[in-house]
């Protein structure tokens, strides 16, 4: 497809010799409803637009956005901004290599009004509160609508259209200096998450965390459920990926086809997801998406690199390149992080041990140093497992993992059902993986 | 309508935007309007070695409505300007309609005081004086000492940022507040790699007014890269109960996790068991511990002399003599708590409504010399620095930045992997010594919370000692 808008248009006729630019705009719609303690806290609504430039001139890559400048102005800016190395024979986006027609996932979706928003946030807490009066509930509903334009120099457009529904439930009992809290988050592109599915979710752990363990300090069997088996994938991420992999400072920089994790670990970027959040047909730098092996039974397969990082070692450019926000450059970023199931059913893996415990989120859980692995967090939802049956909620726990051992030598087995995990104010991009059983976890208690 | 002004000076507002915003805000028939525009501009570089990897400027225009209607609050925010009227009219809606499918009236909010003020920086050195390249100079001569500091330092990552914002704010109460803010900083980080052992360790800097922040920092990146390079060797901690020490730079953000978060007001509201748990005059940590929040702090990143909701910043004791003695607030929670609005209502950018946000979060100075809160302690950890924390109101964990292990009382091995975490309510009790050395600290990260990170925050403090303190760490 060849555009028409003329003002683009001429923005794309390089004006210097050997100059490359690629242009992306996109719009945003969203909306969203809160509700708090069975009231409806307040509705929001947005439109955002976005327009960036970037550019290779005199070998330089030059990057510069807005939400309020003129193509010009950024054309102007992203040249004064070229900087870094002399990328000789650099290509800046690969338009034309990727599907001719557009991707208009969100073509035929309706979106819902406010008012169903605000509707579906209330019933949620309001069930809640009515099943559980001591809990206070928050829900929150929220629906997006993005359009996305990419042009290249040549004049080759790209344009894509998405939708994405997202719904939050959680609910906190305190009691005599005790917080449990409880809650997840669901989302999905095309329509709204099942109400139902976040209800039973924060039901069943409110159930197994009515009564309080304790624990002594131990070596445990653990299940990482999928938000905290999410926080150990960093380490991995960040040995994956450039900046580290450029500089040699990941220990990975040399390791492709090497085995680097348990046989049991394949670890890729997918875009083809159907409900995928960063399901798309090509990357913020204007290259065709595509799934991509990065750990493969174990094995090292490819490194998360965008265009320049790609160019720099050689490698192919794979559609690696996303912005964290809305404004920001692309970085390397997978597109939808997936883990490949195991076949271990639910009841099986709370039954593989006498003992065990379930760990469902955790503060702090970060890495110290994201390239060795050790990690640490203090437990907000664990759970321990007397012979397959939740017994109840532990507290005061600190649970200590190497990430890079748990997906090694200590992964026991992994579920046999892949959540998504997603919405995170950190998180690289959006991930869907099973729970994993991790042998031998260091729990130190308070005494 | 507009705002004009150049690139590095002050700029101004177009004189007839202020009336014809008042017009459109005083048509509206429900409870409460407010509105807020936006001009901001951020430089961002980004470093990687001393090949500058990202150089951009941003510039963003826009702005939000929010509505209150029965209680109920209608938000809308935009990218230009172009549609202000018919985004109000959204906003409006939008609370008419939360009006309607809810249950009857919410509480109203607070009362604030009517404020017409204009709010501009107090400059030590605009950075928006300082060139490009002079920037760009700086932090690639800090980029070079790190890497110069020792064959082991692989890689050194900088960032520098500066924001500039210039908001008008008005409401339906008659406020109109003119306000600049000025948000800088940044980190350098030295990552050292020797055979499979990767170790690193980062110098952070920040200001709400003066490049000077950015300026005279190559000391500090020489120590780090020592340091990063001492960490490749260092075992890791055991896990389990300390004594610990920590120094005034991990004490503040011991008081912005542990305890500041708890007290955001917007926690509370609706929640009669946490509000039985924060009651006021309940006793919090010992006699001599007093914790504040404050906006008045000039140069500090948490520097807000008025809200964004038009309330102008005073300091807040939150615990006084060892006892609860305030919480922070927004004109919402001020009216549903039926207390005064502290200032403390901040939005990250005009894409977010204010929330009930920290600003500079102070521990008063004790008695105790440094020196003296090592006394007696068998075995135990010294932690410096921080490189982030998290809370969830009832436990927290913040990372060190470096460790030390403590043995009769004195410093003797370096480790690693410090994760130092407990329960807010047992940990503040277990505070037994705070230290003379009062230290302003100002880091180049921020604060996150419902989607709105980093906004800028800091933290002022002494040294702690906390007992029976749970650390992570291996076996």
């Amino acid at each position: 497809m060849t555009i028409t808008d003329p003002f683009v248009q001429r923005l794309t006729k390089p004006r210097r010799a050997g100059e490359q630019v690629l242009l992306m705009e996109v719009h945003r719609q969203q909306m969203s409803a809160r509700v708090r303690g069975g009231q409806l806290e307040g509705i929001d609504q947005g439109h955002e637009h976005h327009q960036a430039v970037r550019v290779l001139s005199g070998g330089r890559l030059g990057y510069q956005g807005s939400r309020a400048a003129d193509w010009d102005a950024l054309l102007d800016g992203a040249r004064a901004g070229a900087r870094g190395a002399d990328l000789d024979g650099f290509v800046l986006s690969a338009l034309g290599q990727g599907p001719a027609s557009d991707a208009s996932s969100g073509d035929a979706v309706r979106d819902p009004a406010p008012t169903d928003l605000a509707h579906m946030a209330l019933a949620m807490g309001r069930a809640l509160s009515g099943e559980a009066p001591e809990v206070v509930p928050q829900a929150q509903v929220q629906w997006m609508r993005q359009w996305t334009r990419l042009v290249d120099g040549d004049g080759v457009e790209r344009r894509w259209m998405r939708t994405e529904g997202r719904a939050a439930l959680s609910g906190r009992a305190v009691r005599d200096g005790d917080f449990m809290t409880v809650g997840t988050n669901r989302g999905q592109s095309g329509a709204l998450p099942d109400p139902d599915g976040l209800l039973d979710h924060v039901r069943t752990r409110l159930a197994w965390g009515q009564r309080i363990v304790s624990l002594e300090a131990a070596a445990l069997p653990i299940v990482f459920m999928p938000p905290v088996a999410f926080s150990l994938l960093a380490p991995l991420l960040a040995r994956l990926s450039a900046p580290a992999v450029t500089a040699k400072t990941s220990p990975w920089s040399d390791a492709l086809g090497t085995r680097v994790a348990n046989t049991e670990v394949s670890l890729g970027s997918d875009p083809g997801i159907a409900d995928g959040p960063r399901s798309v047909p090509w990357d913020d730098e204007g290259t065709a998406t595509r799934r991509v092996p990065l750990i493969d039974h174990g094995v090292l397969r490819h490194w998360i690199l965008d265009r320049r990082a790609a160019h720099h070692l050689g490698q192919p450019a794979l559609g690696l390149g996303f912005s964290g926000e809305l404004g920001s450059p692309p970085t390397p970023r997978p597109a939808n992080v997936t883990v490949i199931a195991g076949s271990t059913p639910w009841e099986d893996l709370l039954q593989s041990h006498p003992r065990l415990l379930i760990l469902e989120g955790w503060v702090g859980g970060r890495p110290v140093n994201p390239l060795r692995g050790e990690m640490a967090g203090t437990a907000t939802g664990l759970y321990l497992v007397d012979h397959g049956a939740v017994v109840g909620r532990v507290k005061n726990v600190v649970v200590s993992v190497n990430a890079l051992e748990a997906w090694g030598s200590r992964l026991s087995c992994m579920g046999d059902e892949q959540h998504w995990v997603g919405g995170g104010m950190m998180q690289l991009a959006p991930a869907c993986l099973p729970p994993i059983l991790v042998q031998d976890v260091a729990v130190a208690a308070k005494s | 309508m507009g705002s004009s002004g150049q690139h590095g000076a002050v700029t101004t507002w177009d004189a007839g935007l202020e009336e014809t915003l008042r017009q459109i805000v005083g048509r509206q028939a429900v409870d409460y309007v407010e509105l807020r525009l936006e001009v901001n501009e951020a430089t961002v570089i980004e470093l990687m070695g001393t090949t500058p990897q990202r150089v951009d400027h941003q510039r963003d225009v826009g702005g939000n409505v929010r509505a209150v209607s029965g209680g109920y609050v209608g938000f809308v925010h935009f990218d230009g300007w172009n549609q202000l009227e018919a985004c109000v009219r959204e906003a409006v809606q939008l609370a008419q309609w939360g009006e309607a499918a809810s249950l009857g009236p919410r509480d109203g909010w607070a009362p604030s005081q009517v404020v017409q003020l204009r709010a501009r920086v107090p400059y030590g050195e605009d950075p928006r004086g300082v060139s490009l390249e002079e920037k760009l100079s700086l932090l690639q001569g800090y980029a070079d000492l790190g890497l110069s500091a020792s064959s082991a330092i692989q890689n050194v990552q900088t960032r520098y940022f500066d924001r500039y914002r210039h908001l008008l704010f008005l409401n339906s109460r008659g406020s109109v507040v003119e306000q600049e803010k000025m948000d800088l900083g940044g980190s350098v980080l030295m990552v050292a790699r020797r055979q499979g052992s990767v170790a690193q360790r980062g110098v952070s800097f920040g200001s709400s007014n003066d490049f000077g922040a950015v300026r005279g920092l190559g000391d500090e990146v020489r120590d780090a890269a020592r340091q990063a390079v001492l960490l490749l060797e260092a075992p890791e901690i055991v896990g389990g109960e300390y004594t610990v020490v920590v120094d005034p730079h991990l004490a503040g953000v011991f008081a912005h996790e542990a305890f500041g978060h708890l007290s955001e007001a917007d926690g509370q509201v609706d929640d009669a068991g946490l509000l039985q748990a924060m009651r006021l005059g309940r006793r919090f940590g010992p006699k001599n511990l007093h914790i504040y929040d404050t906006g008045r702090d000039e140069g500090s990143r948490g520097y807000l002399p008025v809200d964004d909701e038009g309330v102008a910043a005073r300091d807040i004791d939150l615990i006084r003599d060892g006892e609860l003695v305030g919480r922070l607030h927004s004109c919402r929670t001020a009216g549903t708590l039926g207390e005064q609005p502290t200032g403390n209502a901040r939005a990250l950018h005009y894409r977010f409504a204010p929330i009930v946000r920290m600003r500079n979060t102070v521990i008063a100075p004790g008695d105790t010399p440094v020196e003296g809160l090592f006394q007696g302690i068998k075995r135990g950890i010294y932690a410096t620095g921080s490189t982030g924390g998290q809370t969830n109101g009832e436990v927290f964990a913040f990372r060190a930045a470096q460790a030390y292990l403590i043995e009769d009382g004195r410093i003797t091995q370096p480790l690693r992997n410090a994760v130092l975490t407990g329960n807010v309510f047992s940990t503040l009790d277990n505070i037994t010594a705070i230290g003379s050395d009062f230290t302003r600290y100002e880091g180049g990260g921020g604060c996150g919370k419902a989607g709105q990170m980093p906004l800028p925050v800091s933290h002022h403090a002494p040294s702690l000692r906390i007992e029976r303190c749970l650390v992570g760490g291996g076996r």
